[in-house]
């Protein structure tokens, strides 16, 4: 849900940037996820279109994969003439950003640590 | 041995200019830059900021956001190309593309767009795309 390694990654390794730049990425999507929803709401899917491409971009930055995917998705809906698709993917946008949101906020700590997850997926296979 | 050259590539005396109008991703980008050690690198909300900072800080390298509010990159870029106010008018510019874009990438190249790095870019993705740009620009301008 987020990718915080792939973040610190395109930070050049610096950890200590990771929490603030996720911080900022909650501030300034958390508008656009809004203006998407209710874009979705009105059918007015020239916004939609322009806010999921947005979202998407600043998404995928932030490492927040499910979410850029849906986002993504409704945007090449949209670009196929696809409301339905669009307004499906749409379902899932706020549900998913929260999960994201609720991510940072419990910062580097909230994380699984990555060798037990390994072993966990492993034992569960 | 090009992969070399580029890798050797310094980036110290030369300034940049970022133009998204996402604040995240401006940020993300203009710690790259500073990581591939330009000298100094400004930033523009959009297209119209971009081109008053173009004109006064005259950047080596531009790296450009496509779909941005309220002057888009590609209105950018063809005034920065065309318009006779503009100065620094052969700047290399650098599109941030997404992959739904490539009709618009096509419509970048033909307005004259040096390069292009999918975003999120990597900071070896978007150092072979500067080094590309700058280089060839240079290359050319001293042909």
């Amino acid at each position: 849900m987020l990718d915080r390694v792939a973040l610190r990654d395109l930070l050049g390794g610096d950890e200590d940037m990771v929490q603030p730049m996720l911080e900022q990425y909650i501030e300034t999507t958390q508008p656009l996820i809004e203006a998407l929803l209710a874009a979705l709401h009105a059918k007015d899917y020239p916004t939609v279109r322009k806010k999921a491409h947005f979202c998407s971009g600043a998404s995928k930055t932030a490492g927040a994969w499910r979410l850029a995917n849906f986002c993504s998705t409704i945007e090449k809906a949209v670009m196929a003439d696809d409301p339905e698709t669009a307004q499906t993917a749409g379902g899932q946008v706020a549900d998913a950003f929260t999960a994201v949101v609720k991510a940072v906020e419990a910062g580097p700590a909230g994380l699984e640590p990555p060798v037990q997850g390994i072993i966990a997926k492993g034992q569960g296979a | 041995m090009r992969d070399m050259a580029r890798s050797d590539y310094s980036f110290s005396g030369m300034k940049a200019l970022v133009i998204d109008d996402q604040a995240f991703v401006r940020r993300i980008v203009i710690g790259l830059l500073r990581q591939m050690g330009f000298h100094s690198v400004e930033e523009a909300e959009d297209g119209a900021e971009g081109l008053k900072l173009n004109n006064t800080i005259l950047p080596d390298v531009i790296v450009c956001d496509i779909e941005m509010e309220p002057v888009d990159g590609l209105t950018f870029l063809q005034i920065l190309r065309n318009s006779k106010d503009v100065q620094n008018q052969g700047v290399p510019v650098v599109f941030l593309t997404n992959h739904t874009e490539s009709g618009v990438v096509k419509r970048g190249r033909e307005l004259g767009a040096n390069s292009f790095v999918v975003k999120p870019p990597s900071l070896g993705a978007l150092k072979e795309r500067i080094v590309f740009a700058v280089f060839r620009h240079q290359h050319h301008e001293t042909t």
